[in-house]
């Protein structure tokens, strides 16, 4: 069986076998990217306007720029376009993508980096994993971990089921007796998800908490956070939902946002993807609309909004990635230090900025890998320190 | 033209010797789709063709660090890519860049299997531009003036000196073709209305 490529090329050709078809079937109910990307190619107007942009190109021209730079001989014609785009002396360096499967680049190493890389990252630090710790009314604390499957206790009339990363919590009927609070933690290089007794989804991120009742009385759904979090609120009219940490205040109604309350970060975040959400700090307030971002800051300062966050670095942990854009070499260590559970040490100031866009699950040595590849920046792994040198 | 390089393993091979046909070859295979994908994330085909011909010289700088020519072509990809998001970036900063946003938020290429669906896009496309710049001639010429370019009659009578009645013929040749399918299957896929056109053509 051929790839998709060829399968495709004959599918527009209208030469697919009955086997064939099936393939095409088969990859097309995979995903709905895989769709809109059939449809294009299957659509002569859309198709025309790429081809039309391929005819426009100086691929001769670019040859012969391409042969001159090699040769360090000036091109024969003047091409039009001779600007660079600021590739070495930006402020910004890229990072390359980093997945195993596509490459491994060889760097030469510099003759100031006393030892190699390989030398360099020895006791590597495996990337965070599922786990959590579940404290109970009572003060009980559960490890929550492979070993801790099915049901595993009650609360009032709440029963608890913990599964590989998630944690579900369902409420019986008639009301308890009293209201039970449980907390559920994460440590560095942990994440976990939370099924609320209400049906709503909860996302923790590393070194985070929630604290909530093991069953929605009351007129109000109120759980309290530390760290970071992304909720996806089951949506009831009667009963706005409410995010506290400290002064802080988010009120819901049935929505997805992700809220970042991290200490050492210079600002707490609540981005909004879906929904309606009003954040509310002593007398200040704001309601977001989808795609808005609410910051409060340390000081005083009234909540600002940001109209047009990056939506893809927000919600990148919760999508196993790490996305740096434009980032300091300090934020990209404080997100590390999360997931690996590691201490930084600094032994030179680094004052570039970094854009990288790199999975989460891979040991910590391969995004320090990738950031070496910049020639910006070096590091030393040694157990749980990694060192940043020049 | 026949390449003397018989298969990935060999044509990589005649690159890192710094043969100029093999190093054509490699460009040629990958400038293309390189300047489509860049585009889609930048809007200006012309930026995009500088960002691949500086990224084309990242990789001709450093020819014996690939081991296949997938880690070659992995790579152009990448920085590409990362060259493309810097630029629309330093764009945005001057004025909105609604339809890089709107890309950006529909295709979310930052995974790999995503990157992977981008790039088959484009070798795709690239694959049907080859096929049509393929056809014989005068056949060729018309089809791809008619079809791309969306020229009226007179105008590729005037660019080929030929006849106008001539292209009217070869035009009307291609509806009646076409109009037969649609008659028989009231719906045309457009894969077949390529396969027609390109059959009629040959």
């Amino acid at each position: 069986m051929e790839d998709i490529k060829s399968l495709l090329l004959k599918h527009l050709r209208a030469q697919t076998t009955a086997e064939e078809q099936t393939a095409i079937d088969a990859w097309l109910a995979a995903s709905e990217a895989n769709r809109e990307l059939f449809a294009e190619l299957n659509d002569p107007d859309r198709v025309a306007r790429s081809l039309e942009k391929m005819d426009r190109l100086h691929e001769d021209q670019v040859w012969e720029r391409l042969q001159a730079y090699t040769t360090g001989k000036p091109p024969a014609h003047r091409v039009h376009f001779l600007r660079r785009y600021g590739w070495a002396a930006a402020a910004a360096f890229f990072v390359l993508l980093g997945t195993g499967a596509w490459w491994v680049f060889h760097n030469a190493a510099k003759e100031h980096i006393a030892q190699t890389q390989q030398q360099r990252f020895r006791n590597d630090v495996a990337p965070g994993k599922n786990a959590a710790v579940l404290t109970l009314a009572g003060g009980q604390k559960i490890v929550l971990d492979s070993t801790a499957k099915g049901a595993i206790t009650r609360q009032g009339n709440t029963t608890i089921h913990n599964t590989s990363g998630q944690l579900v919590y369902n409420a019986l009927h008639g009301k308890p007796a009293e209201l039970l609070y449980n907390t559920l933690t994460t440590g560095r290089g942990n994440l976990y998800q939370l099924i609320l007794p209400d049906g709503s989804k909860v996302w923790l991120n590393a070194a985070s908490s929630i604290t909530y009742p093991t069953s929605f009385t009351g007129a109000e759904r109120k759980v309290a956070m530390t760290g970071e979090a992304y909720f996806e609120i089951a949506k009831d009219e009667r009963r706005p939902f409410i995010v506290e940490k400290k002064e802080m205040r988010i009120q819901v109604l049935g929505t997805h946002f992700n809220v970042n309350t991290y200490d050492d970060e210079d600002a707490w975040r609540t981005t909004l993807l879906e929904g309606s959400v009003k954040v509310i700090k002593g007398n200040n307030s704001s309601v977001l609309r989808p795609g808005q971002q609410a910051i409060l800051s340390r000081d005083n300062a009234p909540i600002k909004v940001l109209d047009h966050p990056d939506i893809d670095d927000v919600m990148a942990w919760k999508n196993g990635v790490f996305r740096f854009n434009d980032a300091t070499i300090e934020s990209i260590m404080r997100e590390m230090a999360r997931w690996y559970d590691v201490e930084v040490v600094y032994d030179a100031r680094i004052s570039q900025h970094f854009i990288a866009d790199v999975p989460r699950d891979v040991p910590a040595s391969e995004l320090l890998k990738l950031l070496e590849l910049t020639d910006q920046v070096h590091f030393k792994i040694e157990g749980k320190k990694i060192t940043v040198i020049r | 033209m026949t390449s003397p390089y018989i298969d990935d393993t060999t044509l990589l091979a005649g690159f890192h010797q710094r043969e100029t046909l093999a190093e054509k070859q490699v460009f040629q295979k990958y400038f293309k789709p390189l300047c489509l994908y860049s585009e889609t994330i930048t809007g200006q085909l012309a930026a995009s063709e500088d960002i691949v011909a500086e990224s084309f010289e990242k990789a001709w700088a450093r020819r014996l660090e690939f081991n296949t020519l997938e880690n070659l072509k992995a790579f152009l990809y990448h920085i590409v890519r990362n060259a493309s998001l810097n630029y629309t970036e330093s764009q945005k900063r001057h004025r909105s860049h609604h339809e890089q946003i709107r890309y950006l938020s529909n295709h979310e290429p930052q995974l790999p299997e995503a990157l992977e669906r981008e790039i088959l896009r484009v070798e795709l496309l690239q694959e049907i531009y080859q096929e049509i710049e393929n056809l014989p001639d005068r056949c060729g010429q018309i089809f791809k003036l008619l079809f791309i370019h969306h020229q009226t009659t007179q105008e590729i009578a005037d660019q080929l000196s030929i006849n106008v009645q001539t292209v009217r013929s070869q035009k009307a040749r291609a509806i009646q073709l076409i109009k037969t399918e649609l008659l028989r299957k009231r719906r045309i896929a457009p894969a077949l209305l390529f396969a027609i056109l390109l059959g009629y053509a040959r």
